[in-house]
């Protein structure tokens, strides 16, 4: 092969379905005798419920059925957390599927109605009455810890659903000793997920063979599978889960939701196939939420600018309940990595895990990294200015030097490879840095406010050594598996236990077994998202579908090649140590017109009619792998921002994007992800954040009071990397799905500060709308 | 996002317009449809009658 295929930035081979509306996406299954699930949602964020009135819903025209909380009891098991930390205290309490007692969040599930069309479950949910005696509520975190707040949960005193500590080096010797202290008080804005797909669950129980198959928009089916079986009571090996058509997730179809085991328990009751589609508004309430962090931050530095500790009280939201994964979003992946890339001696994390009344939280795009980025490169920001130093200077002054295979952070975690500097340079020079501080200069001058906001970042993804997973109490395993299959014509089919939604792996995946086993790409299909015909896998999240999934792939396409080099030269009647592969071919050791394709060699292995003694038929093999250690990306990103001081508003002018990902599969599908990634970011920082009302009402309950960013706001992105292999996988790759938007917020953020700081404000809370940056600037100025 | 049920017209005259308003009440007048139908779908509004007035020449 000419141009190898491993690197090549083709097309994405999903997009024609997608694109011309003939994928089949769950809410578009459709199966005979189906009917429809409406679920009545608390209208309140936290009350007692009296009473259950279902008698008119119940005899609405075209109902089928009205459950309430207690017609699962004895059914359905409660919708369990499966991260739970450990050493924290942890309260993993009880959250009903469908509330019985008390209802903790506005949009708790009260009851469902099941009737032949949506419509008819929807005029009915309106005929159920419930009565209810509002409790009081709270939404913020920090408040929700004070004393006298009011409880959520009996056996969770003071709200506190955990408290974890991450601790490494001297923090009080870094702080007594310090030249300078720098801190901040960060607001890191509940955000809400919105995958342009809604929330979908269409499940058929078949009674006479007590089997339940469930279409379901998951990001990960083998563990809607695992823990649909906990919460059902159904043997795993009668539950089907599909999910091979997911319209994005960015996390939030990550957890085991309450709704898909409502439909599912509907479904069983009735021996009937039920669908339950979310609406826009249904999943704001009930889909869940990302961020919402108070965070008191410190650093400590000397007088020449080496920071020497970081820490934090951080107060992490948790909602209402803890969700799937929640836990492990403020912990593990955020306070084991407080040093970025910097070389920082100390480094303390104090996580508050809070319940409030509020819908529960869970892994958003970067789901605690891009809080960590955040506070590490303000309050960089911060010393820089209270040093009178460049911040870019200060930034390289820490940087940990280049590192080929494991660097040790104070958090107790080893990085796998890094070489910062060279991406700091590189966009550094491709801006021209020092002749854009002079025009930002120039431009103040005349009254005009420009900022530039630089980011350095590391973040721990790929998700991980399945020993690490037990280890932080993450309840299942984070290895992946792969078969690969060759067919009796030389085609090759591969199965994954992970389950794009959207991220290209389809396309990825094929450009990898091309690459292993010298077929053409368009010879190579890849199966994924159906539990019935894939291996065992943790889904995907964490930016670890190719570093693991990948690698398992690799490993598996590397025995198909051994085998079949072993029957070449069988068929070769040459010497197994004398055969030898080169793109797609075995041939004789200085003979290679003496030669059989890969594919000749499928067939003849399908076939089987001449095997060497003891090999088995077939061509296929599967591969596990669990990673030794996470993988850690980085980058440096850099933001251009003008401000309109009349108005407030902020026009990002330039943004780069500089990402090591190790080598890169698909550069066109690398720079999509920074693409989406970055643009969530700048959402944050910017448009996007949650309100709520005092009571817990939900005020950015729609598409028009939550802002998220659209495509007429932002300049095209400059994307540059550099490349250095991960040390510890077969492929040497790291993730790159979630780098944008760790990197992109507080990039822009510190644009804006820049930008404003000659003005007197120091300080916003995000997201930086034109209203309070207005305010702020005449404020600053002192009218 | 589900409105509730309701008849639907399309008229092709504004006298026909007005004597379907006028003889029907709660009916809701459909141009665009960009407020009225999101109402209609959270359940804000819930008119028996949906009268579509894109129909009508004269007001072209």
């Amino acid at each position: 092969m000419t141009t190898r295929i491993f690197g090549s930035g083709i097309r994405r081979r999903e997009d024609p379905r997608l694109i011309t509306g003939d994928a089949t996406y769950t809410d578009d299954v459709q199966l005979p005798g189906m009917v429809h699930a409406a679920i009545l949602r608390s209208p309140h964020a936290h009350a007692k419920i009296i009473s259950i009135d279902i008698t008119e819903a119940s005899g609405a025209p075209g109902v089928v059925a009205v459950y309430t909380g207690a017609d699962t009891d004895g059914v359905l098991n409660p919708i369990p957390c499966a991260w739970l930390p450990p050493d924290c205290d942890i309260k993993a309490v009880d959250h009903p599927a469908i509330a019985k007692d008390v209802v903790r969040y506005q949009g708790d599930a009260v009851a469902v109605v099941v009737a032949e069309d949506r419509y008819q479950a929807e005029d009915a949910l309106e005929l159920i009455n419930v009565e209810y005696e509002v409790l009081p509520s709270v939404v913020n975190p920090e408040a929700a810890m004070q004393p006298g707040a009011p409880q959520i949960h009996e056996d969770a005193p003071n709200n506190q659903a955990f408290h974890w500590v991450a601790a490494g080096g001297d923090t009080d010797a870094a702080f007594a000793d310090a030249d300078v202290i720098v801190k901040d008080t960060i607001l890191q804005q509940r955000l809400i997920p919105n995958a342009m797909e809604p929330r979908s669950a269409v499940a058929n129980w078949t009674r006479s063979m007590g089997e339940l198959t469930l279409w379901s928009t998951s990001q990960n089916p083998h563990i809607v599978r695992f823990l649909g079986s906990l919460v059902t009571g159904i043997p795993e090996h009668k539950i089907r889960v599909i999910a091979t058509e997911v319209g994005g997730g960015f996390g939030s179809k990550i957890p085991m939701y309450a709704d898909e085991m409502i439909a599912s328990f509907c479904s069983m009751q009735l021996n009937r196939p039920v669908k339950w589609t979310a609406t826009r508004s249904e999943g704001f309430l009930a889909t869940i939420h990302g961020r919402d962090h108070v965070e008191h931050v410190e650093l400590a530095a000397t007088r020449e600018g080496k920071i020497t500790g970081i820490r934090s009280v951080v107060y992490a939201g948790m909602g209402a309940y803890l969700s799937t994964a929640g836990p492990g979003v403020p912990t593990i992946l955020h306070g084991l990595i407080y040093s970025g890339p910097y070389d920082i001696g100390a480094t303390r994390a104090d996580i508050y895990g809070v319940f409030s009344n509020t819908t529960p939280v869970d892994a958003y795009r970067g789901a605690g990294r891009p809080e960590a980025t955040f506070l590490i490169e303000r309050l960089i920001d911060l010393l820089a200015v209270e040093l009178g130093t460049d911040p870019v200077e200060l930034r390289r002054k820490n940087l940990i030097p280049k590192f080929e295979d494991g660097h040790d952070v104070a958090s107790g975690i080893t990085y796998d490879s890094g070489d910062y500097e060279p991406l700091l340079n590189m966009v550094l020079g491709h801006v021209d840095y020092q002749a854009l501080r002079q025009e930002q200069a120039r431009m103040r001058e005349r009254g005009a406010y420009m900022g530039i906001g630089v980011t350095c970042y590391a973040e721990i993804c790929g998700l991980g050594p399945s020993q690490v997973a037990g280890a932080v109490g993450f309840g299942g395993g984070l290895w992946e598996s792969a078969i690969v299959r060759f067919h009796p014509t030389g085609k090759v089919n591969v199965y994954i236990g992970t389950a794009p939604h959207g991220q290209g792996e389809e396309t990825t995946f094929a450009q990898i077994i091309a690459d292993e086993l010298g077929v053409d790409v368009d010879d190579v299909g890849v199966i994924h998202g159906d539990t019935s015909n894939t291996p065992m896998g943790w889904g995907t999240y964490g930016s670890r579908t190719t570093a693991v999934g990948g690698a398992a792939l690799a490993l598996a396409a590397r025995k198909v090649k051994e085998k079949a080099r072993l029957l070449a030269a069988h068929l070769l009647e040459a010497a197994e140590a004398d055969v030898e592969y080169d793109d797609g071919k075995f041939f004789v050791k200085g003979s290679p017109d003496q030669s059989k394709t890969i594919q000749e060699i499928a067939t003849m292995a399908n076939v089987a009619w001449n095997m060497p003694e003891g090999m088995e038929p077939g061509l296929e093999a599967s591969a596990f792998y669990d990673p030794p250690n996470f993988v850690y990306p980085f980058g440096t990103h850099l933001a251009v921002v003008e401000v309109d001081i009349d108005n407030g508003n902020i026009v990002i002018k330039r943004y780069v994007a500089g990402d090591d990902c190790g080598p890169q599969i698909n550069p066109m599908i690398v720079e999509g992800q920074i693409h989406g990634g970055v643009v969530q970011g700048w959402g944050q920082a910017l448009w996007e954040g949650v309100v709520y009302d005092d009571n817990g009402q939900l005020l950015t309950g729609s598409m028009t009071d939550y802002a998220l960013p659209r495509a007429h706001m932002f300049p095209d992105m400059e994307i540059l990397s550099t490349v250095t292999p991960s040390p510890h996988n077969p492929l040497g790759v790291k993730g790159i799905g979630e780098t944008g938007a760790i990197a992109s917020t507080v990039t822009v953020y510190n644009a804006v500060i820049d930008a404003l700081r000659p003005l007197g404000v120091t300080h916003l809370d995000m997201p930086l709308t034109p209203e309070k940056v207005w305010k702020a600037i005449r404020q600053g100025q002192g009218s | 996002m589900f409105a509730t049920e309701f008849e639907y017209q399309k008229v092709s005259s504004v006298s026909e317009a007005i004597q379907l308003l006028s003889s029907n009440e709660g009916a809701k007048i459909l141009a665009g449809g960009h407020s009225l139908i999101p109402l209609m779908k959270l359940r804000l509004a819930e008119p028996p009658l949906v009268i579509d007035i894109g129909g009508i020449y004269e007001l072209r």
